[in-house]
């Protein structure tokens, strides 16, 4: 059953209780997951061999082949920052902020994660086709039967969504190219089966104050 | 200005003896300072028509002397390079105030070189008031070169604009300099036409573009350009029509929105500029520009792209345009498929560096990896110094790469996750480095990364006889690798050891080997103070130079050995023990 969040504060608004998620139908809450929607159980990706993800292996496809190119060490988790480490020059560190909406992108099959800066496309065309480039290699890996690559983000294998300011999941195209940039946080394309519980195209967008 | 110099002195034999001009005259060709060192060794006449001759010293650690002394040694010194603080201080271990300030030696040299021209800093603090006083104190000032120092600001470089009648260089590298406004360009007088090498690329604000426009239309010996990465293509643009001789030039920001006569008329003044030799700067380029280049890319043979996240598209479209490059700087931005473009495009390529977009980005698992570097080595065959960023790297793969390549003489590969073992067999990277020494005998410096035990350091004592410099970072099991390094590199100069176990025994084990070397930096490693003690005693022409943290621990955390001849330094501040 969902645990409460730890006391609610004096003004009495127990955020968790009354927010939507996007899970499946009878999926429970972990709020020791990343982030606290139920979805979150079926979206885990698993970063072969980068640190600091809870090691529940919940591998949302199940299958094996999602390991194939796993790495086989892990370094430890829980890393802190090491002081100078990696050998990159301050001046390099700071001239490299960078300016751009930059978010990460995660696509099912693929074993590491992406980032693209939203603000170097002008429209949803621009950026799938950019998405699309970006992760041909990895479709073509898991598809080594030579299944036909099918169109990468508009066909019926992948679904882009993306997380928004409030920590929901919505597919993308929803709102209008600019709204999306400001409120992207984090991409994510979805084997298509994965994506019913999505909210529908025009959610109702709640805020975390309650509906 | 003619010195007094005694001449023929009584002591050397007859028959073997030039008349001094003679001798002078042949060692003023010479350039080298480790020539002149040599020379200056070969007997008393000797040393002092070198010492009359020498009109540049290289000084590679201020420590180790003073200006005293060498202006007391060198009476006709034009030209000066120094440097000042250890490496790792460009990786913020280094506490801030730690030294290596210019200004007294500019106090000296007012006084005993006011004739001076040339000053090249690295690693050295440079305050507003010293660079006004070295634009006020020397009137043939001409070239001014500072590398990764700080303490100044652009009202410095204001003042050297303003006084310095005939600077022809100013090269402002990877600075931390602090902006106080672009006007100090406008501070050079309209009659200034001297200036051969302006580099401001580390700015971090606007410039007055007049000011620069009209400097750069003047000054028609102008053959270094590198602007700051707030100056816009269309700027770019009026910069090149003014200055089509550029050998080298330093883009500002390379994204903007052209209209195509806008894209014709760049394009166009890049076709213009015949002698371009280098090119940098390109912040946040993408290839949708890049076509304005290709005219010029055919006589470049150093290309920087190391400030554009280029993906590997975007090289495998530039490259082509580029058959003659020898020295490449990009990066990890453009991935295994880049470098292999870069393997395929650029068979004269003699040194490739790949610096990380995201460092400190620990859940991001992309960048270049092993079979990259494979596929450059198989295609530039030529390579003799790289400078490696990568998250995985495997023993096999690194024997390939200097098979294919065994003329390195610079090898710097880092894998950026501590003590990562080959990612495929699970072992320690002791055989990839020892493939590298065993291979490339040419070898002078060497960076070591991933999990690493003494058999590491037993190979490069064992194979790496021409190895000057070594880094190592979380490495080695025990002091015996240290003495390994130690007892088997005659050549070695300069050690810096972080965050590994390497203790007493190993450091004392160095106890007759550190004079021969320019210095020693070991941090969090397992040395005490009653070591560095020892050392201090036994040797006090060694600066130790200790840095504590806790003061109950008898650990020190940083320790810093260097030779000197000038005495232990009066300026250390206070979190610093001279022993």
């Amino acid at each position: 059953m969902a645990k409460k969040s730890p006391e609610s504060n004096a003004v009495g608004l127990n955020f968790e209780e009354t927010e939507l998620t996007l899970g499946l139908p009878g999926e429970s809450r972990d709020p020791k997951s990343g982030t606290k929607r139920g979805f979150s159980e079926t979206v885990d990706l698993n970063l072969g061999g980068s640190g600091g993800v809870e090691a529940k292996d919940e591998n949302c496809n199940g299958d094996p082949s999602e390991n194939e190119v796993s790495v086989a060490v892990k370094p430890p988790t829980a890393k802190a920052q090491v002081v100078g480490w990696p050998p990159v020059r301050s001046y390099r560190k700071n001239v490299m902020t960078k300016t751009g909406k930059y978010v990460k992108v995660a696509a099912d099959g693929a074993p590491y994660l992406r980032k693209v800066d939203l603000e170097m496309y002008n429209s949803y065309q621009q950026l799938l086709g950019a998405l699309e480039e970006m992760f041909t290699c990895f479709t073509i890996r898991d598809y080594l039967n030579e299944r036909k690559l099918n169109d990468l983000v508009n066909g019926s294998e992948y679904v882009p969504a993306y997380e928004d300011k409030d920590g929901d999941w919505m597919l993308v195209g929803d709102v209008p190219w600019k709204m999306f940039v400001e409120s992207c946080k984090r991409l994510r394309l979805m084997k298509g089966s994965k994506a019913i519980g999505l909210a529908p195209r025009t959610p109702p967008h709640c805020s975390s104050t309650g509906c | 200005m003619d010195p007094k110099r005694s001449r023929n002195s009584p002591d050397s034999p007859e028959s073997t003896r030039f008349p001094d001009e003679v001798l002078e005259r042949v060692l003023s060709l010479l350039r080298s300072h480790k020539d002149r060192s040599s020379v200056s060794l070969v007997c008393k006449d000797w040393y002092n028509a070198e010492r009359w001759t020498r009109t540049h010293v290289f000084i590679g650690n201020c420590y180790s002397v003073s200006p005293e002394i060498v202006s007391g040694r060198f009476p006709a010194i034009r030209s000066v390079t120094l440097k000042g603080k250890p490496r790792f201080s460009d990786f913020n271990l280094v506490p801030e105030n730690w030294g290596a300030d210019i200004h007294q030696w500019l106090v000296v040299f007012a006084e005993k070189y006011p004739f001076l021209e040339e000053l090249r800093l690295k690693r050295m603090t440079v305050t507003d008031e010293s660079l006004e006083f070295l634009a006020t104190s020397f009137s043939n000032f001409r070239a001014i070169s500072l590398l990764s120092c700080d303490g100044f600001s652009t009202d410095g470089l204001a003042a050297i604009a303003t006084h310095c009648k005939n600077l022809t260089e100013l090269d402002i590298q990877e600075n931390d300099m602090e902006d106080n406004g672009g006007g100090w360009l406008s501070c050079f007088p309209e009659n200034f036409t001297s200036l051969e090498v302006l580099n401001f690329a580390s700015q971090q604000g606007d410039v007055s573009f007049d000011a620069l426009e009209r400097l750069v239309a003047r000054c028609k010996s102008l053959r270094v350009l590198k602007v700051d990465k707030y100056v816009k293509l269309e700027q770019l643009h009026r910069l090149l029509v003014q200055s089509p001789q550029l050998t080298d030039l330093g883009t500002g920001n390379f994204q903007q929105e052209l209209t195509p006569r806008q894209f014709a008329e760049l394009e166009s003044a890049f076709r213009n500029c015949k002698n371009l030799h280098t090119l940098s700067g390109l912040w946040d380029a993408t290839s949708l520009y890049f076509p304005v280049l290709y005219s010029a890319c055919g006589s470049l043979t150093f290309l920087n792209l190391s400030y554009a996240a280029l993906q590997s598209g975007d090289l495998v479209k530039l490259l082509p345009h580029c058959p003659n490059l020898r020295r490449l700087w990009v990066l990890d931005t453009v991935e295994d498929k880049g470098l292999e473009a870069i393997g395929s495009s650029c068979p004269l390529l003699a040194e490739l560096r790949v610096f990380p977009a995201d460092p400190f980005d620990l859940d991001i698992n992309h960048g270049v990896t092993e079979s990259g570097f494979i596929a450059v080595s198989c295609g530039c065959p030529k390579l003799h110094y790289v400078l490696y960023f990568c998250r995985q790297m495997t023993n096999a793969a690194v024997a390939t790469i200097v098979q294919n390549c065994p003329d390195f003489t610079h090898f710097r590969l880092c894998i950026m996750n501590p003590r990562q073992p080959d990612y495929l067999t699970g072992e320690p990277m002791d055989e990839a480095f020892g493939a590298v020494v065993k291979t490339c005998t040419k070898l002078q410096r060497l960076a070591i990364s991933g999990l690493l035990t003494d058999l590491t350091f037993e190979y490069i004592g064992k194979y790496a006889k021409n190895l000057e410099t070594l880094s190592v970072a979380f490495a080695g099991s025990s002091d015996w690798g240290m003495q390994c390094v130690l007892r088997g590199c005659a050549k070695l100069r300069k050690l810096e050891i972080r965050d590994s176990p390497f203790g007493n025994a190993a450091l004392l084990s160095g106890l007759a080997k550190y004079e021969s070397m320019r210095s020693l930096w070991m941090s969090a490693c397992n040395v005490t103070m009653n070591a560095c003690r020892i050392l201090a005693r036994e040797k006090p022409r060694l600066n130790v130079e200790v840095m504590k943290d806790d003061e109950t621990d008898s650990r020190v955390d940083k320790v810093y050995v260097y030779r000197s001849v000038a005495g232990p330094r009066r300026d250390a501040p206070p979190f610093v023990l001279t022993l």
